[in-house]
């Protein structure tokens, strides 16, 4: 009886489970403009804090460029950029926000079964952000390290269950990814191309239970840094462009 | 030959007879120029009231003349003269929302002698229109799939104009469709001249479709589109597009310059392509491609010049909504064409870029690619070609080789969307051929302007090939240019 | 002596910001191309500027798209000519603060010495983000009710919400249409408008300038257009007051009232001097004071006052409608100098959100000072009047007659919205008195352009009138006794 009960809860929960990530939200529900001029920040926030509220699904953007400065992602949210969709960060320095100093385009700080996944780009524009701190910098409206403001791609504090996978992610004016803390964590078949910008791709410290597999990485710097005491790394078919597999630096 | 002069009577006499009919000045019939009083129906009284009267030209001056879809009558020209803009209603619902093929701005369905000419604009306003279809979808008002997060129906064209005759376009711009700009389906004795396409408001923004069309000029045009510039397409399996010119014009598109399909039932014949421009163009310069069971003879391709165009030529033979039939492509000449393809995406920066494909491939060799089992390209003269790419392919990023292995594993694709870059990574910088019969190359240039890992030629399934005066220039070393797999009678 | 202090201050703070360090809002990013969204790099702009001590923002000529933006402490926006701070259409661009709990483009909340002057324009483009969150709302993605298929006030911004600033400047600056009230000033001390321009009729309840529960306010040369009350004073707060309030030469038009005291008049009005306003083509009353949520008003002086094709001059009311038990007041209030004319037609006809026609019939209403029986309105005082109205009553149309029966069956309607025009059909052309105490008029002239049914004027539970110098002129009127008393006493007639 006990174990019936179980099982059947087991089950409601799996069922509730997988009725909720199967949820798709179209970017357009919540008025996010494809034009690629649009300034989508607070409708895409909008749309996350929506679809949190209702549990947990999937924002879905389709082929079209969705100009944004930072949103925070939230638990049992996936983001999904299609092909032929691209994720634009705004050229401009105070459109990003980030945790505890740290910005980046989408990032989040204890959250759990996330992710972003799907075919399309995240398009930093690393020069052209950096060129707008570098300006306000020299104007004396900012102070301090540069890298402090020019964002990363993705930055996640103590996360947990964080899925990302065939992504391209290209021009981060900062590290791309950036992983403090987080268990449980996949990055497969992503394309990180940080050539102009000479930045690092991934960037991992305190976590547990990383997998990276299929990746290419095609950055001018050792391409990955794990600092902190990580616990199990693995990473597989992970390569640069003279196609050596990536190493850590330490 | 006799056709051809008949036409050019015809077209001239298409002219005189506007000039001599009479003149309706657009406030006759009530029309106001405030841009913000809904004309629809006094427009569409003006047309009908001189049609009635055997015909004439509803002229207006300088103003903005809000309306929604308008349906022209024969006999009847519009004059939108330098200042005057039609500005499409923003409410969908203005316009003849629930016939999908007409729903347009300006439509006419079996119409003869009609024309739009003047120096003025017709702004449909699409995104706009687009956005206002997807409120009502989103509320559950209209249905629609929302495929893509676009509606998939009822964004209205510019202008449709089905099964009409003498039909004159000339000097205007339109700008701004909901989805083709301007689409002629079953036309005879088509003129558009010196017309301007400013059309990157919204998805599917073709800048100038001919549909199964006799007879048409297409000259002196000027197109920014977000979808295929100029694009021959046949929806008609028992129709077909034939002498058709398409002569000095400069193109820019985030698809292709010059298209002939996607849509391909019926077919193509004898069309001349002549001294026109393509640049800052996201896919191939001149595409042609029949994956529906149409056919494709007599085409001339001259003096086709492609600037930081992300291919220059792709001939392709699909079967997609063939229905049995395979498509045909005999008899095609390209001559005179130099290209620049660039490393990075041609058309980044317009408004409604190309999409981002998925990746990895490195830059795509132009290509001549049939169908397994016969259905061979054949008969197509490339002559005084130069092709100028970035080279740089990367092994490491993307790779295929020269195997039969490798080779074999190219997929054949027949039932997918027709594009350059739809096989991926292809084993060749500069051409590859595939499915091909009577192919001469005569003093083609391929230039590579970094090394690349593979042949600048990959002949593949292919027979009867000649490479006459072929000219590879690619830094590095040297190495075998062409390579030959499964082929017959390769002539270097 | 009170209000001198307050011209003082707002003079010296004007010599302040004057003095002050100029900032140009492009060298913060901000781009003045009417598509790039603002907000950040203008709010990051008000910070630094705040952190250095203070100064002008400047704004030169271009469109400044943004979303809500916080002003800060010794801080002013300058929007120079041809500058317009235009406002996002998507409703997610604004913040509903927290604290406030409305909607706006432009907050302060418990700042000190902050303006916004300069002759741009802040444009809220409030029609297509009402609209746009109309569609939201369908879409379910916010809970509204839609009452009256629109959004609440609340959840559509305004161009401007000031909340428990001090020394606050507003000047020479243009506002268009907000997507609700336009401009609000709520708990404020030492506010000075000078010189603005308000064209406001984008969307409902796009009041032309709220000023609530502030103390120390000049209002002068100002020129309102807008769709619901033109200058609208209220109390929101039962503990609070709006009052030491100077308003002079200003000009309105509304598709509701000129000059508002209310609706919300928890706390209540003190001490007012209003000189030299003109208002035309108004749908409702010139003047209305109204004191029907347990509030009062009190010591009140209007001078001078055109009012020119407007539906009614003057509509002071006492009612119960949010009172909680507090007990509402009117008394001291003295208005002269008043040129008005009514017309017969709809006086807003083709204005942009024409105020509503009402449930008919009715002739020509008489302005009014109705109070309750248990709350009389006390010491009113009019000097040299004029008002011509159309006449014509006809009582065919809709009639109310002087039996007592008729005038007691005038309902109190103590708890209703308070319009002049909320009783129907009222028994007098020119002015109806009810429930009042100490009613003084001085020199006051009624014209009726056409013979009307009724008299002019009709007293009901008056205690004590006076009336001097008093004229009629009505067509066909020889030997009509004009004024009516009923259930009044001490009433003397001049």
């Amino acid at each position: 009886m006990y174990k019936n009960k179980f099982l059947i809860s087991v089950i409601g929960l799996f069922i509730i489970v997988s009725v909720l990530s199967a949820k798709d939200y179209q970017a357009s529900m919540f008025g996010i403009k494809s034009d690629g001029m649009t300034l989508n920040t607070r409708s895409i926030q909008q749309a996350i804090d929506f679809i949190s509220e209702q549990g947990g699904g999937r924002l879905v953007f389709y082929v079209g460029r969705y100009l944004t400065g930072s949103v925070e992602l939230k638990s049992n949210v996936v983001i999904r950029i299609e092909e032929g969709a691209v994720l634009v960060a705004v050229p401009s320095v105070y459109d990003f926000k980030g945790v505890e100093g740290h910005t980046a385009l989408i990032y989040a700080e204890k959250q759990q079964n996330t992710g972003i996944g799907g075919k399309g780009v995240i398009e930093g524009n690393g020069d052209a952000v950096k060129a707008s701190v570098d300006e306000q910098m020299q104007k004396g409206y900012l102070k301090g390290d540069v890298s402090a403001y020019v964002p990363s791609l993705i930055y996640l504090k103590d996360c947990e269950n964080v899925q990302m996978e065939q992504l391209i992610l290209q021009h981060a004016g900062n590290t791309s990814i950036v992983y403090e803390n987080c268990r449980n964590v996949s990055l497969s078949d992503l394309i990180v191309n940080n050539q102009t910008t000479g930045k690092k791709a991934v960037s991992v410290s305190g976590c547990e239970n990383l997998k990276m597999t299929n990746c290419y990485f095609d950055t001018t710097v050792t391409p990955l840094e794990s600092t902190g005491d990580s616990q199990n790394l693995t990473f597989i078919k992970c390569i640069t462009p003279d196609g050596n597999p990536v190493s850590c630096d330490k | 030959m006799n056709k051809y002069k008949f036409f050019l009577l015809s077209l001239a006499l298409g002219c005189l007879g506007p000039l001599a009919a009479k003149d309706y000045p657009a406030s006759l019939f009530g029309v106001k120029s405030n841009g913000t009083t809904l004309n629809t129906t006094a427009i569409q009284k003006g047309i009908d009231y001189i049609h009635a009267q055997g015909g004439g030209r509803l002229v207006f001056y300088v103003g903005r003349y809000l309306t929604g879809t308008i349906q022209l009558k024969s006999n009847v020209t519009i004059v939108l003269n330098e200042g005057a803009v039609w500005v499409g209603s923003l409410n969908p619902y203005d316009y003849n929302l629930e016939d999908p093929h007409s729903c347009s701005l300006i439509y006419a369905d079996g119409q003869d002698n009609i024309g739009i000419i003047g120096k003025g604009v017709i702004d449909g306003r699409g995104r706009e229109v687009s956005y206002n279809i997807i409120d009502q979808v989103q509320k559950g008002i209209l249905d629609d799939s929302l495929k893509l997060d676009r509606p998939a129906r009822r964004r209205p064209k510019g202008i449709y104009l089905y099964n009409c005759k003498n039909i004159q376009i000339k000097e205007i711009m339109v700008k701004n469709a909901g989805e083709w700009v301007q689409f002629y389906d079953h036309c005879e004795n088509l003129a558009i001249d010196s017309i301007t396409v400013d059309s990157k408001a919204y998805w599917n923004n073709d800048g100038l479709d001919i549909g199964d069309c006799k007879h048409v000029r297409i000259t002196n045009c000027f197109i920014d589109a977000t979808d295929d510039g100029i694009c021959l397409k046949s929806h008609d399996r028992k129709s077909f597009n034939e002498d058709i010119e398409i002569r000095n014009c400069v193109i820019r598109s985030s698809a292709n310059g010059i298209k002939f399909g996607t849509v391909s039932a019926g077919g193509y014949k004898n069309i001349r392509i002549i001294n026109n421009k393509v640049y800052d163009t996201f896919r191939s310069a001149i595409t042609i491609a029949t994956p529906d069971g149409g056919f494709v003879e007599d085409i001339l391709v001259d003096s086709l010049y492609a600037y930081n165009t992300g291919n220059a030529i792709y001939l392709r033979i699909g079967a997609r909504w063939n229905k049995g039939d395979i498509g045909k492509m005999n008899n095609i000449t390209i001559r005179n064409l130099y290209a620049e393809i660039p490393a990075g995406k041609p058309d980044a920066g317009y408004t409604y870029e190309g999409p981002v494909e998925d990746n990895p491939r490195n830059i795509s060799p132009a290509s001549i690619i049939g169908l397994e089992g016969g259905h061979d390209i054949t008969d197509v003269i490339l002559q005084n070609v130069e092709i100028v790419y970035p080279g740089g392919g990367n092994p490491h990023y993307a790779y295929r080789g020269l195997t039969p292995a490798d080779l074999d594993s190219i997929p054949e694709m027949a039932k997918s969307y027709p594009e350059f870059s739809q096989f991926k990574e292809l084993p060749a910088w500069g051409f590859y051929i595939r499915h091909a019969r009577n192919i001469l190359f005569d003093n083609v240039t391929l230039k590579a302007l970094k090394p690349d890992y593979r042949p600048a030629i990959v002949v593949q399934e292919a027979e009867n090939i000649t490479l006459k005066k072929v000219k590879y220039k690619e830094p590095g070393g040297k190495k075998k240019q062409v390579f030959v797999y499964k082929s017959k009678g390769v002539k270097e | 002596m009170k209000i001198k202090v307050v011209l003082f201050i707002c003079l010296f703070q004007g010599i302040l910001s004057l003095s002050a360090k100029d900032y140009y809002v492009t060298d913060f990013g901000v781009k003045a191309d009417g598509i790039t969204l603002n907000s950040n790099s203008i709010q990051k702009a008000i910070d630094f500027v705040n952190e250095q001590g203070g100064g002008r923002l400047v704004f030169t000529s271009g469109n400044y798209l943004t979303g809500t933006i916080y002003l800060k402490s010794n801080v002013t926006l300058h929007l120079e000519t041809g500058a317009t701070l235009l406002g996002s259409t998507n409703p997610w661009d604004y913040v509903k603060d927290p604290y406030i709990k409305w909607m706006s483009m432009i907050f302060a909340v418990k700042q000190q010495n902050i303006g916004i002057t300069g002759k741009g324009t802040i444009n809220g483009r409030g029609f297509e983000t009402a609209n746009n969150m109309v569609s939201y709302i369908h879409r379910g993605l916010l809970v509204d009710p839609l009452k009256l298929d629109r959004p609440n006030e609340t959840n559509r911004p305004q161009n401007i919400y000031f909340r428990e600033c001090e020394n606050v400047t507003i000047k020479d600056i243009t506002l268009r249409d907000p997507a609700s009230w336009n401009q609000t000033y709520d708990q404020c001390k030492n506010l000075l408008v000078d010189g603005i321009y308000v064209d406001s009729k984008s969307y409902w309840n796009n009041d032309g300038i709220d000023v609530v529960d502030c103390d120390g306010v000049v209002l002068r040369n100002a020129v309102i257009d807008a769709a619901d009350d033109a200058f609208c004073f209220k109390s929101h707060d039962v503990n609070h007051i709006c009052q030491n309030v100077v308003m002079e030469n200003c000009v309105g038009r509304s598709s509701a009232n000129g000059l508002k005291f209310g609706t919300v008049s928890r706390g209540g009005f003190r001490n007012f001097k209003v000189k030299n306003m003109t208002i035309y083509d108004t749908y409702r009353s010139a003047i209305t004071f109204a004191a029907v949520d347990g509030g009062l008003i009190e010591n009140i002086e209007v001078d001078s006052v055109r009012s020119i094709h407007t539906g009614n001059v003057i509509f002071l009311r006492i009612g119960d409608r949010w009172s909680n038990g507090k007990q509402p007041m009117m008394k001291d209030i003295v208005i002269k100098n008043v040129y008005a004319e009514i017309p017969m037609d709809k006086p807003d006809a083709g204005y942009n959100y024409e105020g509503p026609i009402e449930d008919l019939p009715r002739n020509i209403s008489p302005a009014g000072i109705v109070g309750l029986p248990d709350h009389k309105i006390q010491n009113v005082t009019l000097q040299n009047i004029e008002i011509v109205s159309v006449g014509g009553g006809n009582p065919y149309y809709a009639y109310r007659g002087l039996t007592p029966a008729e005038l007691d069956s005038i309902p109190e309607m103590r708890t209703a919205y308070p319009e002049f025009s909320q009783f129907k059909e009222l028994p007098a052309w020119g002015f109806y008195i009810r429930h009042a105490e100490g009613i003084t008029f001085d020199n006051v002239t009624f014209k009726a352009l056409n013979k009307d049914y009724r008299p002019a004027v009709v007293l009901d539970d008056v205690q004590g009138a006076k009336f001097k110098k008093m004229r009629f002129e009505e067509p066909e009127s020889v030997g009509k006794k004009q004024i009516f008393p009923y259930k009044s006493k001490n009433v003397v007639i001049e």
